[in-house]
């Protein structure tokens, strides 16, 4: 398996293993209701996937307790998601609006309720025998559906064509229709939004990497770097909270210095190369953090491109014959004007009060900011950043 | 939280602002730069030199080799030789018959107690 392959099997493996270690301690603040109506407060397990349905991990005064869907009409989260038992056999379902008209999700359908009657909502296939033979259609009996429970008030309601079958959409109409009947509704997760833009600033050190070359010794003179800005996280909290797209721009100055030592008998010569540019970087990744609410593993995966301005590349050259020196001089070579690349990333993140703070170390492969042997075609660069972003 | 994100944004560009000190070319012994000859004329020519970075160790001796061969490769010549320390810039009068159409070649030198440094050669005519 080539190198590359390795790396990315072996990330992925981290990523499913990291995954499930924060599912299984992602407790948030939440009340089951017991089959005799009693609410009791604790943490509930939070999850985003299918078995949210299936069952209930509670805990209180540290003991954590599973409920299957017959064991407790409900629970929820503060704030957030709220699920009950009796709409759908041996499950829980999700609560998105309630009130005269009720909407729930459960997987990939939802459900209507109005009094006593519940109507599933469903997005599917059906096949039509015609005389050129079967073919697929959209079943859009949802639509139907969906409008005829909503035909006792007078909306204005787009035309059935143009309607997708989103929870958005579905929502909208729902909470239209509970609004025009002048009645308390609960619309669940409404402190979420769909869409979120957090800003924040970023600081982070970067020690650079080069590959050695074959005919000549070249050393890596220690070298930190600096670099400071702005970060936008663009997420969808009500979709997946752990997923958003991060843009970063970053001021900084970056230095490659480095000596390289070729021995001709009797002679040594010595070049030191010292390349110095203050660039704009701006890195764009996907960014998982696995249990939002509390500590827990964040990784990055992205693109990152640097404009450089005003390089000084300068190379200073001499050889020695024991005591006896004679210096070259100095040179200056070309230097890029932009340089690119991809990167991972893996961290911490944590809620401090109203702030989200995260530590991340950063791997990055790049191109080269000189086209001179000296530098390898691929650079790698260490980053430690320290994040911070409104909550 | 505005408070943080103020301080932050002012830190990283207060970093970034920083200069680190080039210690890359840094040596002990002082590294010289022959630089222009001025003033040729049939009767000689001035010298000049500077220093790329002077280092630490105490100059003995400075000056110039130069030579009839204008080759460039040697640094066997006539030296022009100065005895103590020097710290700036320093020059030489070559007061020497110089011909039409040979080339002559200088470096500047320095020595002190552990080395001998020789700058870059430079060549020059009574053509140019």
């Amino acid at each position: 398996m080539p190198r590359p392959f390795h790396f990315a099997f072996a990330f992925l493996l981290i990523l499913s293993s990291t995954n499930h270690l924060h599912a299984q301690t992602d407790f948030r603040d939440g009340f089951i209701v017991t089959l005799s109506n009693d609410t009791i407060r604790g943490q509930v397990r939070y999850q985003n996937d299918k078995k949210a349905f299936r069952r209930c991990s509670f805990r209180k005064n540290e003991k954590i307790e599973d409920y299957d869907p017959w064991q407790i009409k409900g629970y929820g989260f503060d704030g957030d998601k709220r699920f009950v038992t009796g709409r759908v056999d041996s499950a829980f379902v999700e609560v998105l609006v309630e009130g005269p008209l009720t909407l729930y999700s459960y997987t990939d359908k939802f459900f209507l309720q109005k009094g006593s009657e519940i109507e599933p909502l469903e997005a599917k296939f059906r096949m039509i025998r015609t005389d050129a033979g079967m073919f697929k259609q959209k079943d859009e009996t949802w639509k139907r559906t969906l409008y005829r429970m909503v035909s006792d008030c007078n909306l204005s309601l787009p035309n059935q064509s143009k309607i997708t079958f989103t929870e958005p959409t579905i929502t909208k109409i729902v909470v239209k229709y509970n609004q025009c009947k002048d009645t308390s509704f609960v619309v669940y997760k409404s402190k979420k939004n769909w869409a979120s833009l957090k800003m924040g600033a970023v600081i982070e050190a970067n020690h650079d990497l080069f590959f050695k070359g074959v005919n000549y010794t070249a050393q890596n003179l220690p070298s930190i770097d600096y670099a400071g800005g702005v970060v936008f996280v663009l997420g969808l909290p009500r979709i997946n909270e752990s997923v958003a797209l991060q843009a970063e721009i970053l001021l900084g100055k970056s230095r490659y210095s480095i000596r390289e030592t070729s021995e001709m008998e009797p002679n040594t010569y010595v070049s030191d190369i010292s390349l110095s540019h203050r660039n704009v970087v701006i890195p764009l990744s996907f960014r998982y953090t696995f249990a939002p609410s509390k500590l827990s593993n964040v990784f990055h995966v992205g693109v990152v491109y640097y404009n450089i301005n005003n390089p000084h590349a300068t190379e200073v050259t001499e050889i020695a014959n024991g005591n006896t020196i004679m210096f070259v001089g100095k040179q200056s070579f070309y230097a890029n004007n932009f340089m690119g690349g991809g990167w991972v990333a893996w961290g911490l993140s944590k809620p401090v009060g109203p702030a989200q703070a995260s530590m991340i170390v950063r791997y990055s492969l790049l191109s080269p900011p000189a086209e001179r042997g000296i530098f390898s075609p691929v650079m790698q660069r260490l980053s430690f950043s320290f994040i911070i972003t409104k909550r | 939280m505005r408070s943080t994100l103020a301080i932050l944004i002012v830190l990283a560009f207060a970093i970034n602002a920083c200069d680190e000190s080039e210690d890359l070319f840094k040596r002990n012994y002082p590294r010289v730069v022959t630089g222009q000859v001025k003033d040729i004329s049939v009767s000689g020519a001035t010298f000049t030199a500077s220093f790329f970075l002077r280092g630490d160790e105490p100059i003995t001796n400075y000056g110039f080799v130069w030579s009839r061969d204008g080759s460039g490769k040697s640094i066997v010549g006539t030296a022009i030789n100065f005895e103590g320390n020097v710290n700036v810039n320093f020059s030489a009068e070559l007061k020497q018959t110089l011909e039409k159409d040979r080339f002559y070649s200088v470096r500047s030198f320095v020595k002190t107690q552990g080395h001998t440094v020789y700058g870059e050669e430079r060549i020059f005519s009574l053509n140019k």
